[in-house]
């Protein structure tokens, strides 16, 4: 079976961030965004880069693993990089051509921004790299728990994310099967750009559409037989327990964030 | 024909790192623990064999073995990372000889009903000859006679949602609209997969009825050894991304421990032949290979003997 590489799938390993309480590296994630939006010179993001690393490190997820699972989401880096290089002006001019002029400050904020986007997707894939789709969505139900009180359905929220990760790789699965058959009865997007392509991309979507709504039926009734009536007085197997390991964590994200505002104030 | 020459395949495309990894797995001899290491590369290793015009070619192994791998790389949506596949003499590595292949081997997927997607049964079977520019009188013609081949009623369906139909005639849409591209030959994954006894057979027989009148090249990826033993030529026998085993079925089929070590069996009458032999009753089969009917009438002779 072909790997689906898709953003941040869960990376099976015995490690000290894996066997953090869920909602800790939940919050953590929020905390390591936070904190790469501080760094807002070179010298604090490399500080933060190391931060990362070093949580990777612990994690035992390789480096090339990690990278692709940012791989497919880099294109988000480039758009914004390509914006920054045109739209921000300022400092010695480079290329004028017309409307398009790139400059010097042009380019430094498009190089800062781009470091900042990746460094941001290596630490939001370190959420999902280590922890699989249902902890994602317990803890999320259980952060979500206070709301309930003003009527938001946690509990259905965090059923709703659960369900779409984890058929994520399915329909990516799916998708390349039915592109596969396609392609395979002479469908491409050029030769005919627009009727023939039009009629591909719908050869493409239906398809998916329609195993879409196969699973939601078989799923519906696998989850009647299991008796699901939503999260009223349902119990847990496993409940969530915060360990010291979690109070480790809380200092080094406390620890990161502080060294890291100190040093994009200092230097 | 269809020629694979010392083929290679990993699915982890770091080109960088292909020519080492394969040096070190091929000299090392790796062992590859299949379907659970995110870590595993080769999905094919070293495939050479050469699939002659007319033959009812079968392909077994056990699930992850690489059989749909191996039958990608014959239309050329996959490509080898290293090896060569030739479709009629021509390297089908670039994207135009690809394309050209696509036309002469048609491929049907497992569960093809489920690539189903136009409004009518006529639209979705029109997809491949459209997407080859036949004008619309020939596409016409070749949509009627894929739907005349597939055993379905033109007149009656061609205005149906195919949704609407049965999974077996949803099938065989799908099957209609591989063959109404004219592929001279036929890969076939799984064909048969979850349908019912008799939707089951007239398959095969559709099948075999296109290998023998039309002169279609079948290729068949099946689970069934009975269906592989009763229609193939030849059999050739995946495992772990290798060539296990390739010749007639009596050939394959001849070391029945050696194919269940890898996860397969034999054909059910050969089994039974092989234990009664373990009994002492021993029936040497005709040619090769038991069949229901050779088994029976073995039996049948032995019995008469003993009286």
């Amino acid at each position: 079976m072909p790997e689906t590489a898709i953003f941040g799938k869960y990376w099976p390993a015995d490690s000290p961030i894996h066997a953090l309480d869920p909602r800790t590296k939940l919050l953590g994630t929020l905390a390591l965004m936070a904190t790469v939006f501080c760094a807002s010179t070179y010298a604090a993001l490399v500080l933060a880069a190391a931060f990362i690393m070093l949580f990777f490190i612990m994690a035992a997820i390789p480096l090339k693993q990690a990278a692709a699972s940012i791989a497919p989401l880099t294109f988000i880096v480039l758009i914004t990089a390509l914006l920054n290089v045109f739209f921000v002006q300022g400092g010695t001019l480079y290329v004028s051509c017309g409307f398009l002029q790139i400059s010097e400050a042009g380019i430094r904020s498009a190089l800062f921004l781009s470091a900042r986007l990746l460094l941001l997707l290596f630490g939001a894939s370190l959420l999902t790299l280590t922890t699989s789709a249902l902890d994602i969505t317990d803890a999320f139900e259980r952060l979500l728990n206070p709301l309930r009180r003003i009527g938001f359905p946690a509990h259905e929220f965090a059923m709703i994310m659960g369900i779409a990760l984890r058929f994520l790789p399915q329909f990516a699965e799916e998708s390349r099967t039915i592109h596969a058959a396609q392609v395979s009865r002479g469908g491409t997007f050029s030769g005919n750009p627009l009727q023939g392509g039009l009629r591909f991309l719908a050869s493409m979507t239906i398809p998916l559409f329609a195993s879409a709504f196969r699973h939601a039926e078989t799923l519906s009734f696998a989850m009647d037989a299991r008796c699901y009536h939503g999260g009223e007085g349902r119990s847990r197997l496993n409940p969530l327990q915060f360990t010291s390991l979690d109070t480790y964590a809380v200092i080094a994200l406390a620890l990161m964030f502080a060294s890291v505002t100190a040093t994009a104030l200092l230097f | 024909m269809i020629e694979f020459q010392n083929v290679f395949y990993t699915y982890d495309a770091a080109p960088s790192k292909k020519h080492t990894r394969k040096k070190q797995d091929v000299d090392q001899e790796k062992q590859p623990a299949w379907g659970n290491t995110p870590e595993e590369h080769w999905a094919l290793q070293d495939i050479s064999f050469t699939l002659s015009d007319g033959e009812f070619f079968g392909i077994a192994g056990h699930t992850g073995s690489g059989k749909s791998t191996l039958i990608q790389h014959m239309n050329g949506l996959l490509h080898p990372s290293s090896g060569c596949v030739r479709v009629g003499g021509i390297d089908i590595s670039s994207k135009g000889a690809a394309a050209q292949a696509r036309c002469d081997v048609g491929l049907v997927f497992q569960y093809p009903e489920h690539q189903l997607f136009a409004a009518t049964v006529y639209d979705d079977v029109a997809f491949g000859p459209r997407n080859m520019g036949l004008s619309s009188d020939e596409a016409d013609k070749r949509i009627r006679e894929a739907m005349e081949a597939v055993e379905l009623d033109f007149e009656a369906l061609r205005d149906k949602s195919p949704f609407a139909l049965s999974g077996g005639q949803q099938r065989r849409v799908a099957f209609a609209g591989v063959l109404a591209m004219r592929p001279r030959t036929l890969i076939l994954d799984e064909p048969v997969a979850g349908l019912d006894p008799e939707a089951r057979a007239d398959f095969l027989d559709l099948i075999s009825t296109l290998h023998e009148t039309e002169g279609l090249t079948v290729v068949m990826v099946s689970h069934d050894m009975d269906d592989l033993a009763r229609l193939c030529n030849r059999i050739l026998v995946l495992n772990t991304g290798k060539v296990f085993a390739l010749g007639t079925p009596a050939e394959v089929f001849a070391d029945g421990p050696a194919i269940r070590k890898i996860g397969l069996d034999v054909p059910n009458a050969q089994r039974l032949a092989e234990e009664l032999a373990l009994q002492g009753v021993d029936v040497v089969p005709p040619c090769g290979l038991h069949t229901i009917e050779s088994l029976a009438e073995g039996l049948a002779a032995r019995y008469r003997k003993r009286d």
